[in-house]
């Protein structure tokens, strides 16, 4: 069973059945207790952690702001966005950095400039509020 | 001035929860319900023994788990986007090094 697994993806199969990684010509012992089975293509030693550790992953993307009301905005994105998505808007001028939340109501795509850009209408969540530069230093 | 204004640029920022499957000090699988595209770049926070640990990552795979439904595992490589801080992600791997019997326990759930 190892050994067609071994065949299978290219492992070597060691004394006593323990699976060795091809790296190249040499082999390397991969079965540390507490490290995770390595292809042999990576240069740091990696470890398994709690599958309960949680995690958040804070992505950007760029967009224009078109127009703004007092309950929305018109952004144009390089890329949709799924409708119901809340979102993040920062928008950085000189009298500050304005972070507001927003949700996506609607995401379609217009042509501009001869390249495909998607229009999205944000309901605006909260109520904008100015953070003006040195207002911590101040407080 | 209270908001944006037309013809300003911004940036939308979104938040994915993610489960971190394991790390090294190159880079660390994750899942995730929803995809993301190769080459996406972002920040990852974790919370590490009380603290929040966080670092700039770029996704370098991502692999939907066959039979999981919309599960993605997401491969992603640290970034050396500012230097060295205390509160780096990678700043644990050596932890984690110099402590194998507890590799599974030092990051502990947030």
């Amino acid at each position: 069973m190892l050994e067609k697994a071994a065949k299978r993806r290219q492992w070597h199969v060691g004394e006593g059945g323990t699976r060795l990684a091809k790296v190249g010509r040499r082999a390397t012992r991969v079965a540390a207790q507490n490290e995770v089975e390595m292809s042999g293509r990576r240069s740091h030693a990696r470890f398994a952690v709690n599958l309960a550790a949680a995690g958040t992953l804070r992505v950007f993307r760029d967009v224009h702001v078109q127009a703004a009301t007092a309950q929305e905005l018109i952004a144009v994105s390089a890329e949709p966005c799924a409708v119901g998505q809340r979102l993040s808007i920062n928008v950085l001028d000189d009298y500050g950095v304005h972070d507001e939340p927003v949700e996506v109501i609607e995401s379609s795509p217009v042509s501009i400039e001869g390249g495909i850009r998607h229009r999205l209408r944000l309901r605006r969540l909260a109520t904008v509020e100015a953070q003006p530069a040195g207002a911590e230093a101040s407080a | 001035m209270s908001a944006p204004l037309p013809g300003q640029f911004g940036v939308l920022s979104r938040d994915v929860e993610v489960r971190i499957v394991n790390c090294s000090a190159s880079g660390c699988l994750m899942m995730a319900s929803t995809p993301m595209a190769v080459g996406t770049t972002g920040s990852l926070r974790i919370a590490v023994e009380g603290l929040e640990a966080i670092d700039a990552v770029q996704v370098v795979r991502c692999q939907a788990i066959e039979g999981a439904g919309h599960v993605y595992h997401i491969g992603a490589r640290f970034l050396w986007t500012a230097p060295p801080r205390l509160d780096s992600i990678r700043h644990v791997v050596p932890r984690l090094a110099a402590n194998p019997a507890g590799a599974t326990a030092v990051l502990s759930p947030s």
